[in-house]
């Protein structure tokens, strides 16, 4: 679980703006890369903890600094060694009453709540016309591009699935 | 038919139904074929609901949950959500569905979709959320659910929809509509409640992704929202509902992480500017 979360951590640095660099350590003995992808040379090896500056992001690449050189390497294979400050709750409390697992309500919302046809018909009204929501996408310079989705078979990490993966 | 025949079909159609599924599942589809009235209704079950059944459905699933929370009372704000949910919708295979996105006005921290097109954000979903990438990325999620039709699906699959022959005899349209919300009213409660399967869930965070790096956005937007999630209290009153109903947002990270590597290269704009512009109002509104 620890080494989850501290993935979990590096996520957020990556999705996070631009700050300065973050001190990790390789998850793994991996190598470092010259450049991202898998075509890359490779500049040296990390052992498995050793320390490295994380410096940047490309997709799901990693800049990473160590003590003797640079280079790049997957985020997956890399861990953050500080924790990340926790994020702010929402400024409300609860209303009140437990929860009872229906997303987005409380419990007493759920069971006090009858069908509500006047909010449904003004959700109906809501709509965007797919030329307008292309004009508004292209407004804020949104270019679509060819992407398949993502197949189980292009999800084999190097060294395989890790144990439970596929406990559904 | 004769009892014995009646009881054949029966599990032979069980056995369709629920093949790979749990023993509980299953007795629980027997005791609902029993008293739902036999074979004959659950064959009617069991038919694909057409496009125009499936919004219907989904009509009357949006208004249930909307009578829980109403939507918030900020025009702009929806009409910018619609934008860029419609966007997203027409990088899927339903373009033409009507697709219809709202904020409900709920501190809780979530988003939902529903058969047929219609997807709700929660306020407090959208406060926690930084840029337009990463709402693009819960809705890319969101319309995945739809296009999937996984709660359609979750209905038909424990035998709640005994909808389709709803109003049948109703005199008008909108009686007909009264008694299939009305219907749907349990369903959808319990489904909602209980969450849809884990490995629905992954499937959409691995399409969500994808769709938003087709509507031209950092793919990295959902990713970013999950770390959000995982990073808060996982026993924080506006986050128990989600945690208890989908795998928690680690996992779900740590299934995303090897398939994001398929989306490297990608150099596509976040849009925080035009997020923040159009939710300011939500932060003021919150001091």
């Amino acid at each position: 679980m620890g080494s989850r979360i501290s993935l979990l951590f590096l996520l957020v640095a990556f999705c996070m703006p631009a700050r300065g660099a973050d001190a990790g350590f390789a998850a793994k003995a991996v190598d470092l890369l010259d450049r991202p992808g898998s075509q890359a040379k490779v500049v040296t090896k990390l052992a498995k903890r050793q320390p490295v500056q994380i410096i940047g992001r490309d997709g799901s690449w990693a800049n990473a600094k160590s003590a003797n050189a640079t280079g790049w390497v997957r985020l997956a294979d890399l861990r953050l060694s500080v924790v990340a400050t926790k994020l702010p709750p929402p400024a409300r409390p609860s209303p009140g009453g437990k929860d009872t697992g229906i997303r987005g309500f409380s419990e007493d919302e759920l069971q006090v709540g009858a069908p509500n046809q006047a909010e449904g018909e003004k959700l109906r009204r809501l709509g965007v016309t797919a030329r307008d929501a292309g004009i508004f996408a292209r407004a804020a310079n949104l270019k679509p591009r060819q992407q398949d989705y993502i197949q189980m078979r292009e999800y084999m990490p190097e060294g395989g699935f890790p144990e439970g993966f596929f406990d559904e | 038919m004769s009892a014995t025949r009646c009881i054949i079909v029966s599990l032979a159609l069980s056995a369709l139904v629920f093949g790979g599924c749990s023993q509980q599942q299953a007795d629980a589809f027997m005791r609902n074929l029993n008293e739902s009235g036999g074979v004959k209704q659950t064959l009617t079950n069991l038919r694909e609901p057409t496009q125009a059944e499936e919004i219907e459905i989904g009509d009357g699933v949006a208004e249930t949950l909307l009578g829980a929370r109403p939507l918030l009372d900020d025009a702009d704000l929806q009409r910018y959500v619609n934008a860029v949910g419609v966007w997203i919708a027409q990088q899927s295979e339903r373009p033409d569905l009507p697709w219809h996105f709202g904020v409900n006005d709920s501190d809780h921290i979530n988003a939902f979709a529903t058969p047929g097109g219609y997807i709700i954000v929660t306020k407090g979903m959208m406060k926690q959320l930084r840029n337009e990438a990463e709402l693009a990325g819960v809705l890319g999620h969101e319309v995945a659910h739809v296009t999937q039709k996984h709660h359609l699906k979750a209905l038909r699959k424990s035998a709640l929809v005994n909808l389709l022959s709803a109003g049948a005899a109703a005199a008008t349209a909108e009686s007909r509509h009264a008694e299939l919300v009305q219907k749907l009213a349990g369903p959808t409660k319990e489904l909602y409640a209980r969450g849809l399967d884990k490995a629905d869930e992954f499937e959409a965070d691995r399409m969500g992704v994808v769709l938003t790096a087709r509507a031209g956005y950092d793919p990295y937007g959902l990713p970013a929202v999950l770390t959000t999630l995982a990073s808060a209290d996982p026993k924080d009153n506006f986050l128990t509902l989600l945690t208890k109903t989908h795998p928690l947002p680690q996992v779900r990270l740590d299934r995303l992480a090897p398939g994001l590597a398929t989306l490297d290269g990608i150099k596509a704009p976040q849009n925080a500017a035009r997020f923040q512009q159009y939710t300011k109002k939500l932060h003021v509104a919150s001091r």
